[in-house]
């Protein structure tokens, strides 16, 4: 059973999250937590400071419980999963680093919708949160079963880590998993190679994903712009990539991961 | 819901016909049919009422595609029936009469004369349409060949919604833009029932500012995407800041049909002017719905 820290803000990203964690964890043996952080530098100046400051950062953390409860209330006519989330105080990012290492979660999920500009999903990996974050992170940019799921595989990925970091989530899964290996192209379409076109890097792959116990039900080889393959991709509920946390803004599996709009299951390489 | 259908004889309205009567068959709508001849001819001369009989031919033979969609005896629009008789109502309108018009829903048919933007956009408001609904042919700009410009008149000029209708092709998902949250239920309903007629589909596309998504606007995406995902509809989610707005939308409209939600009070009504809702008529590869 992994256990899965998810933020809740009022918000669309939030409403996405709970949902589609919830029909996930019918899906993988998850526990999900759920935390909600009032933001202090959103919070304004705070007057003065002791027992004074004290008292105002309760009666905020109070309101904002109350205004999270609702939230909660109306999510769960769909989905009665998630309790009152655990209330901290203080800045966003710092808080959820230090529930990360003190809860010793093995997932973080949050929504984040997709924005027609790629480079907005750059920045959010290299926001502080995410570039000191440990475990892997599944960024639920919309709603969708999560039912079938594509474990992307490019020239660069160190195999024998990802399917490590994935065997821990996918144990026992009721997810199909289809193993893709991905060439990027700069021009043209897009060419999906079957079976039969097996090349020494599927194979490989395949073997040592096998030899770590996630076994893909199937196996094939894309070529294609980033363009194109996000769009090939948005068939899948759950995306799955290996992702080095200084990659460049230029990479085309950045570019790719930033064009999804599928979820996007990210194991730091 | 009144759907006003303004038609001329080329082929695209017919495709306009038959997508009009497959929403009609979901929804029971009331139904206009109109067609314009143009106000340069003199009704008294022999030539010109021969203009104004082949078009009321012309719907005559809509009219008979459309009850075509409705073949059971009970068929609220009525059956087809006997013919015509062209009647002239008020000055400038002829209606195109039938015997038995006893149906359960509208579905009229009608000739203005005039100028045809103008004429549309009265009978729009005479009928307290809902929607109007237009062709035109995507290879030629969008442009009616007996005057020219008539669908990007109605789209800049209509105060309700408004449908371009270009290619008989599928849209391969339905672009939904919004900026605001005073989005009304009748044209979320439309939606549902485009996603349903061309079975794909839907993206909502929410309109952020330098701030980012207002709460408003977050909120009224949040409780379209619960609609729509509680009647089994794939609906997908995007934001796009207002710079990348054209470039958003010209991306879209080269396969998907784009529906633009637009307010009284929209910003997307303020930054994406009526001339440029013009262009984008013109422009569009496939079909364009304007939301009001």
């Amino acid at each position: 059973m992994i256990k899965a820290l998810i933020p809740i803000d009022k918000d669309l990203g939030s409403s996405i999250a709970i949902r589609y964690a919830g029909d996930l964890s019918d899906r993988i043996h998850m526990s999900l937590y759920d935390v909600h952080v009032v933001d202090s530098t959103k919070a304004g100046v705070a007057p003065g400071s002791g027992w004074v400051r004290k008292t105002w950062e309760n009666a905020l953390t109070e309101s904002e419980r109350e205004e999270i409860r609702q939230f909660l209330e109306m999510e769960k006519v769909s989905r009665p999963l998630l309790k009152t989330p655990k209330m901290l105080f203080g800045n966003r990012t710092e808080k959820l680093l230090e529930e990360l290492i003190d809860g010793q979660y093995d997932l973080f999920l949050e929504g984040a919708v997709p924005s027609f500009n790629p480079l907005d999903f750059y920045t959010l990996i290299h926001s502080r949160l995410y570039r000191q974050m440990t475990c892997p992170v599944l960024v639920v940019k919309n709603l969708v079963p999560p039912e079938k799921a594509a474990l992307l595989v490019t020239e660069e990925t160190d195999c024998g880590r990802f399917s490590t970091c994935l065997s821990k989530i996918f144990e026992n899964a009721k997810i199909n998993l289809d193993l893709i290996v991905v060439k990027f192209l700069k021009f043209g379409g897009m060419i999906q190679h079957e079976k039969k076109s097996f090349n020494d890097r599927l194979e490989n792959a395949e073997k040592i994903f096998c030899e770590n116990g996630v076994i893909p039900d199937s196996h094939q080889i894309i070529e294609g712009t980033p363009q194109k393959v996000s769009e090939f991709l948005r068939k899948y509920g759950l995306v799955a990539s290996s992702l080095m946390k200084k990659q460049q803004k230029s990479d085309p599996l950045m570019e790719l991961l930033g064009r999804m709009a599928s979820p996007i299951l990210i194991c730091w390489d | 819901m009144r759907i006003l259908v303004a038609v001329d004889q080329n082929p695209y309205s017919e495709r306009v016909i038959r997508l009009v009567a497959a929403l009609a068959k979901n929804t029971w709508a009331h139904v206009t049919l109109l067609g314009i001849a143009s106000d340069t001819q003199d009704f008294g001369e022999s030539q010109s009422v021969g203009a104004l009989h082949d078009l009321a031919a012309a719907l005559d033979g809509y009219r008979k595609q459309f009850l075509g969609f409705f073949p059971d005896a009970d068929s609220p629009y009525g059956r087809i029936g006997a013919g015509y008789r062209l009647v002239q109502g008020k000055k400038d309108i002829f209606n195109l009469e039938y015997p038995e018009q006893n149906e359960r829903k509208d579905l009229k048919v009608r000739i203005r004369t005039g100028n045809a933007g103008k004429e549309i956009l009265a009978e729009s408001v005479q009928t307290e349409a809902d929607l109007i609904v237009i062709g035109c042919d995507s290879k030629k700009r969008c442009q009616w060949p007996d005057d020219a410009d008539v669908p990007g008149k109605i789209v800049k000029n209509a105060n309700c919604s408004v449908f371009v209708v270009k290619e008989e092709k599928k849209p391969r998902m339905i672009d939904c833009c919004l900026d605001h949250d005073t989005v009304s239920q009748a044209s979320i309903e439309l939606i549902n029932q485009l996603v349903t007629l061309y079975q794909v589909e839907l993206e909502i596309i929410g309109l952020a500012d330098d701030k980012g998504l207002s709460a408003d606007v977050d909120r009224r995406m949040a409780r379209i995407l619960e609609y729509y995902t509680s009647r089994n509809i794939k609906a997908w989610v995007k934001i796009v800041d207002t710079p990348s707005l054209n470039a958003c939308i010209a991306q879209a409209s080269e396969n998907n049909l784009v529906a633009l939600w637009m307010g009284k009070a929209s910003f997307l009504d303020k930054i994406f002017s009526r001339q440029r809702l013009g262009h984008l008529v013109e422009t569009a590869e496939s079909s364009v719905l304007i939301l009001r």
